[in-house]
């Protein structure tokens, strides 16, 4: 986003109409579709058919093709009256992100409780779980995931950075209220997603991209940080993994990620697991050195810091 | 036996938990209850087993009964050494009455 966003400076422009908001309130997400596929699946455990589906949802995913139907079963957590858990659409991303806390150290896993999803439970509306599974994915998706992370990280900063300004029709507040009394089947149509938003709008964007499949937004991971000689591609990435900084940091078990690195390095961090392992403990070493270790020095200039304080009053 | 079982868990160790066996979990521990295993993983741990014990892995084969914990997979193993040998042997004796 970062480097589109440069590019459309380059070209010329300060303002884009972009689409942030459709897939949350219009039924866009392949997580949607994940759920409503569980959801039939569930309804009739013993088929042998509708796990093929989950195939046929993640093409790209090459662990996935090769599953017998007893593991796509546990992966995906599909077992009777499982849509009745509140989280039923996030629960199989949550629960195999949650294995990232193997590279915890010691002192913060012993803070780690069972009850992991009770903060989150806190913040969501009294009604929550009467509301149809499809629903709560839109809500989940929508008031936790949009306004921090995918309008802010993934948006307006690094649009901005190229000083560039992002304008969002589907935010309006007017579309967002009609979008959630629209019923979900007519947002996702057996699993055509934003189907009534197509039927809309359809003859105003060409064809090629009215059918095109969804592909989600999805940046190399391991790969952007090390070369495929193994090689970190950048000196701030092997210091920042490298075990005196992790122990000094004190988040992180230096003896796991040690290995985990040895692993990407080798070429056999395949999975999504190892992936946003290795992005999420270097972030997470990013944000600790900038805005805990030396806050003082990041937050001002060197010039300001020599300046006496009485010029705040 | 209990070779097999150890060069499984130390893969796993190895692997999945990236050495941090703090949880410290047993032989017969559910791989998937302990939530240790992804998709990914499955295929990984077929890979190292089939090649470390030169054994074929039928695709009708991946199931949690075989591969869920560090004592099923044992048993597996053992199982299909017992099966390629025995096959071996039978060729062996159809080549000689040959």
């Amino acid at each position: 986003m970062f480097l589109l966003s440069r590019l459309v400076r380059d070209s010329g422009f300060k303002v884009v109409l972009t689409g942030e908001g459709s897939d949350e309130f219009l039924g866009g997400y392949d997580i949607y579709k994940e759920a409503k596929v569980r959801a039939f699946w569930a309804a009739q455990i013993g088929s042998s058919r509708r796990p093929q589906l989950l195939r046929k949802l993640y093409p790209y995913m090459q662990g996935l093709q090769k599953q017998s139907p007893a593991y796509l079963q546990s992966f995906f957590h599909v077992e009777e009256n499982a849509s009745s858990n509140p989280f039923f659409s996030h629960v199989p991303r949550w629960d195999l992100t949650s294995r990232t806390h193997v590279f915890f150290s010691p002192e913060l896993q012993s803070t780690w409780t069972e009850n992991q999803y009770s903060d989150i439970r806190q913040l969501l509306p009294d009604n929550f779980q009467s509301w149809d599974y499809f629903s709560r994915a839109q809500y989940l998706e929508s008031a936790f995931l949009l306004p921090n992370y995918l309008l802010s990280s993934q948006g307006d900063r690094v649009a901005m950075a190229n000083s560039v300004e992002g304008r969002y029709p589907f935010l309006d507040y007017r579309i967002a209220e009609l979008s959630f009394r629209i019923p979900p089947k007519l947002k996702m149509k057996v699993l055509s997603e934003k189907y009534l938003l197509k039927r809309a709008f359809g003859d105003l964007v060409p064809d090629a991209v009215k059918r095109r499949p969804k592909q989600p937004y999805r940046a190399p991971d391991a790969a952007s940080f090390f070369d495929s000689n193994g090689k970190a591609r950048h000196d701030y990435v092997s210091d920042l993994l490298a075990p005196e900084r992790l122990r000094a940091n004190g988040i992180f078990e230096p003896g796991a990620v040690t290995k985990l690195v040895e692993k990407v390095r080798n070429g056999r961090a395949t999975g999504f697991f190892e992936n946003a392992s290795l992005v999420g403990i270097l972030s997470t070493q990013i944000l600790y050195e900038k805005f805990i270790t030396n806050l003082k020095e990041n937050l001002f200039h060197a010039a300001d810091r020599a300046r006496s304080a009485t010029v705040c009053h | 036996m209990q070779q097999i079982e150890q060069e499984v868990r130390q893969f796993v160790i190895e692997n999945f938990v990236f050495g941090n066996d703090s949880n410290h979990f047993s032989n017969d521990d559910s791989f998937l209850e302990k939530g240790l295993v992804d998709s990914m993983g499955i295929l990984t741990l077929v890979e190292f087993v089939s090649e470390k014990f030169a054994i074929s892995v039928p695709d009708e084969d991946l199931i949690p009964e075989h591969w869920d914990s560090v004592a099923r997979i044992g048993a597996y193993v053992q199982s299909r050494i017992g099966k390629a040998q025995t096959s071996n042997q039978l060729t062996t004796a159809a080549s000689v009455t040959l």
